[in-house]
């Protein structure tokens, strides 16, 4: 799954089925549900697992993290697993929501890059509470010709020469963006005052913007036809970009990137589920995670996923730094923001300012 | 009592027991649309207003009877603004819907003498709606694009040297692009209106000695102002509410109120100030359908 | 002196689904300034595109139009004055009668014809002229049809053209009303001395109204002439069986002399005439006989033997149905209704009005 399906599943998820809930038949034993997002339950590596261990996978899929917090907070679904991002999994741990995981059932994860084995927004009081899984790194990307690929700063982004030729995610994160140009250690908790200085400096950047950007293969499309030169985005984009010809630079700013990831975590009582922990190996595997690749595009933690990838996917895999721990220093990791709204309302704010 | 009243009395009776049987039936016809009120109309309005007057503490919604919300709405930096944004997106693209629609329901109504042709065009102009809307939208993107067509032809021709940036992403593209997709109703709705018009009255103005402006300007438009009226409500509403065309074709500050209203559900699951913003435009729109009956009302010729 | 209108060998085509045929063909009529000529037909005649050709609303295939020995054909309609009252009325629905009723006058004061002033004076003379005064400032939908059609007759007549033309003008209104309202063009007629070219497919408004009348069938006039010329000397069976009910009985012209004809019936029943024929004797000829112009006799010279067949009580006069002897066909016979009553199958001779039947050729 790309980010354009996901995106737009999301809203379309969001918006349509609301908070109605969900209902699903399926039990325990030698069942399986996931809460997931579509693509981390494609039958490509589905069916393999299900012959193997003759658990029968249900999937529903869901399109927002909030989406997997209300349904596992209200207690109405019957799910057994699920994958929320690296910026809901201390909130479901804090709720008393999940188990912990047993790491000795789940060997796979020796061969995770070592950030991924025990990640801060999957611990807490010395115990793991979720298997890390699809992962990528907001990237700060620009047209190789016009933008010097050796720049370090997100500086660029408010530079005069660049009106109106750049593109910005139309999401939060472009906030956290902000927040770390300006040098705030706390990105994810930031005050009123904070926020205000986010704001404005977002609305100094409004004459750069040719058009906040919607899904990654929109960003790919815009920086390919020239209406804008730089930005931020996903892989996807880079990979598609590259594949095209475009000679487009990943650039390294020193005041860090976001970093998304999420984890499989074990839904309080379903730990007893005799599918629950092969799925969890299984998903860590080297071969299901390259299967998964070839789906969603995503960084996957176990390191020797990429050499189960062809040889193209896997020129481009290592050239995006995805096997190099080096990559993920540096890494702003998202994290639970308790004031989201506020900071959507920012948001809006910024858009909705005129330039 | 009289013979005739007593020989009158039963078929009272008999009245009455048909009157009954009549109620009976009415209620059967009307249980339908009752329960299809009841359950897409008052209890969906019901749920909106419940879920409006509480708030949301760490994703989990705690009911309550404060307007808060309602006070946000109006008090809080942007959605109002959005609001009355999306209101001008939705008039520009009323009144161009209106001035490109006319002289094609004009000239279908008045110049297509075979039902053949008016077929086709009145076919032409209902196909577009059998194509996505997402697809359209995306055309538009070719068009207006630094590389689209517009760009090079005007380059083509010596114009201008540089692909114009202006013709995409910013609130002109929205407004031609929302004018482009919602013109055919306003086509049909003047069209429809149009088509009232007996050829007769044309015949009788010219007989009168009077020329084509002046048959437009006394008789036709003052005949056809509920027609623009209505489809200019159908395009208004639809332009207003719409969240797929400032995610496409518009610029940095193009966000129109119904991408707020989904950022709230899906991003900041604040569905009680969602609720509160759907409200509030509800019942703007309920204003502006009030005020519109109204107008239609009073300008629609009674022949 | 004006010559009024003149149609010189007028047609026109019209196309209707891949086969054209001629609505009107080949019309010639001189209309006299301030007559009251009548097109009179069955639908389809072409009555309708003639009086729209003489409007100008149809522009003729082939042919010419005159007015005042002046050639009209290409002239345009807004620069004809000649005013149309329409059978839907055409009232403008958006305006008051008021304006509905100043429309043509406005038009012309573009030109600088009339103030605003004059147009209310004179607006308000025509709405009294047909009795609306009171319903100026009402819009048409407010009207009954009659008040319509009314307001239809001072719009087209504010304007003064030489020249009215009615268009099936009652033709939407019940009995009673197109009786008042034939009185009412009748004395419009008479007062304002305009010409008025009007078309119906109602031969008693047609009789009762026109000084001269049209008779049209499949484009062509079959008879032009007064009422009382069509009515008692129709030129053709098509133009004798369509006015008046009359019966044709085929015969045979007998012998012709000054001013009187013999015609022999099949039965071999001979009848004398008033009257001239333009055919040699021996020749097959129809007899027009109309109800009021028999009445039972005597059986002898001069009548013709039949049987009756029916009898309607009409209240007026009872109407008996007779079969002629000999198959020669059926006639209709009206009777006093204090007179016995006829038995049906009694055979009965009837008379003849020798100055009211007449012989036809065609």
């Amino acid at each position: 799954m790309d980010c354009v399906t996901r995106k737009l599943h999301r809203l379309i998820t969001a918006a349509v089925l609301g908070s109605f809930g969900f209902s699903s038949a399926a039990t325990a034993g030698g069942q399986l549900t996931l809460l997931c997002w579509e693509g981390y339950a494609d039958k490509s590596f589905v069916e393999p697992f299900e012959a193997e261990t003759g658990c029968k996978v249900n999937a529903v899929y869901v399109g927002t993290n909030d989406e997997i917090v209300s349904k596992i907070m209200s207690g109405g679904g019957t799910a057994d697993l699920i994958s929320p991002s690296n910026d809901t999994t201390m909130r479901l741990v804090n709720a008393d929501a999940v188990s912990p995981i047993d790491e000795s059932k789940v060997p796979n994860m020796a061969d995770f890059i070592p950030e991924f084995k025990r990640p801060a927004w999957d611990v807490k009081d010395g115990k793991l509470w979720g298997v890390p899984y699809g992962w990528g790194v907001i990237r700060i990307i620009a047209d190789a010709s016009v933008v010097d690929p050796n720049t370090d700063s997100l500086g660029f982004l408010w530079d005069s020469k660049y009106a109106g030729k750049l593109s910005m995610w139309d999401d939060i994160e472009t906030v956290y963006t902000a927040s770390r140009y300006l040098g705030f250690k706390n990105t994810y908790d930031l005050s009123d005052e904070q926020l205000e200085q986010v704001k404005a400096k977002l609305i100094a950047m409004k004459p750069n913007i040719r058009k906040y950007w919607f899904t990654t293969g929109e960003m790919g499309t815009l920086i390919a036809s020239g209406e804008a030169i730089g930005g931020n985005s996903w892989e996807s984009t880079i990979v598609q970009l590259r594949a095209d010809g475009k000679k487009v630079a990943d650039l390294k700013p020193k005041e860090g990137r976001g970093g998304w990831s999420d984890s499989w975590m074990i839904v309080k009582g379903s730990e007893s589920n005799p599918c629950v922990y092969p799925w969890l190996n299984y998903v860590s595997s080297a071969k299901a995670q390259a299967l998964a690749h070839k789906v969603t595009g995503f960084g996957y933690p176990n390191v020797k996923m990429a050499d189960e990838l062809d040889e193209n996917t896997k020129a481009a895999y290592t050239e995006l730094g995805m096997t190099d721990p080096a990559t993920l220093t540096n890494v702003d990791w998202w994290q639970p923001v308790k004031r989201r709204a506020k900071y959507l309302e920012i948001w809006n704010q910024v858009k909705a300012a005129s330039n | 009592m009289t013979t005739i009243e007593r020989a009158v009395e039963p078929a009272r009776t008999s009245i009455r027991s048909a009157r009954a049987i009549e109620r009976r039936r009415l209620l059967l016809w009307l249980l339908p649309p009752m329960a299809w009120f009841t359950v897409f109309m008052l209890i969906p309005y019901a749920m909106l207003l419940y879920t409006s007057l509480g708030h949301v503490d760490d994703m989990r919604f705690i009911p309550g009877l404060s307007l808060d919300n309602f006070v946000r709405v109006f008090t809080v930096d942007p959605y109002l603004g959005v609001i009355i944004k999306s209101a001008r997106i939705g008039l520009m693209t009323a009144v161009l819907s209106s001035v490109v629609a006319y002289p094609l329901a004009f000239y279908l109504a008045f110049h297509v003498r075979t039902q053949r042709l008016k077929f086709l065009i009145y076919l032409l102009v209902i196909v577009p709606w059998w194509a996505s809307y997402l697809v359209k939208a995306y055309a538009w993107k070719t068009i207006l694009g630094s590389g689209g067509i517009l760009n090079v032809g005007l380059q083509e021709l010596g114009f201008v040297h540089e692909p114009v940036r202006l013709f995409l992403y910013n609130e002109f593209s929205v407004v031609m692009t929302l004018t482009y997709i919602f013109t055919p109703f306003a086509v049909l709705s003047i069209y429809a209106q149009l088509e009232r018009v007996p050829t007769s009255l044309i015949e009788a103005a010219r007989n009168l000695g009077a020329d084509g402006w002046m048959i437009f300007r006394r008789i036709i438009l003052p005949i056809s102002v509920p027609g623009i009226v209505a489809g200019a409500i159908i395009t208004f509403s639809l332009a207003f509410g719409d969240f797929v065309a400032p995610v496409l074709v518009g610029g940095p500050d193009s966000v129109m109120i119904s991408n707020v209203v989904i950022n709230l559900l899906g991003v900041a699951f604040d569905w009680p100030l969602a609720a509160a913003i759907g409200l509030v435009i509800i019942t703007l729109g309920l204003l502006l359908i009030s005020a519109s009956g109204w107008l239609e009302e009073k300008t629609q010729t009674r022949f | 002196m004006t010559t009024g209108i003149e149609l010189r060998n007028l047609r026109k085509l019209f196309d209707g689904h891949g086969h054209a045929s001629w609505a009107v063909d080949g019309v010639d009529m001189t209309i006299g300034a301030g007559k009251f000529v009548t097109l009179l037909g069955p639908s389809g005649c072409g009555k309708t595109t003639t009086l729209r050709m003489i409007a100008g609303l149809e522009i003729p295939t082939s042919g010419q139009i005159f007015r005042d020995g002046q050639d009209i054909t290409d002239q345009p309609v807004t620069d004809r004055d000649m005013r149309m009252v329409f059978q839907d009325f055409a009232l403008f629905p958006n305006m008051t009668i008021e304006d509905n009723v100043a429309f043509g006058l406005r038009v012309k004061s573009k030109r600088g014809a009339y103030s605003e002033a004059q147009i209310k004076r004179r607006v308000a003379e025509f709405l009294d002229l047909v009795h609306l005064k009171d319903h100026a400032y009402k819009k048409p939908h407010q009207l009954s049809g009659g008040q319509k059609q009314r307001v239809s007759l001072a719009r087209a007549l504010v304007t003064d053209p030489k020249v009215v033309l009615f268009d099936e003008p009652l033709g939407s209104l019940d009995a009673n009303l197109r009786k008042i309202m034939q009185l009412e063009l009748i004395r419009l007629h008479r007062e304002l001395g305009k010409t008025f070219i009007y078309v119906t497919h109602d031969q008693d408004e047609a009789m009762a109204m026109s000084d001269a009348i049209a008779v049209m069938s499949q484009g062509k006039v079959m008879q032009f002439g007064t009422p009382r010329e069509i009515y008692d000397r129709p030129a053709n069976r098509y133009v004798a069986s369509f006015i008046g009910h009359a019966h044709i009985v085929n015969a045979t012209l007998d012998s012709k002399e000054a001013d009187t004809v013999t015609v022999c019936l099949g039965n071999g029943d001979r009848v004398g005439l008033r009257g001239n024929v333009d055919a040699a004797p021996g020749s097959a000829v129809g007899l027009m006989l109309r109800a009021e112009d028999l009445a039972f006799a005597d059986a002898g010279a001069d009548t013709i033997g039949g049987k009756v067949i029916d009898s309607l009580y009409r209240g007026e006069y009872v109407e008996y149905v007779v079969a002629l002897n000999g198959n020669s066909g059926v006639v209709h016979v009206h009777a006093r209704t204090d007179l016995p009553p006829v038995a049906h199958g009694l055979a009965v001779a009837l008379k003849v009005n020798p100055v009211k039947a007449h012989v036809v050729v065609q």
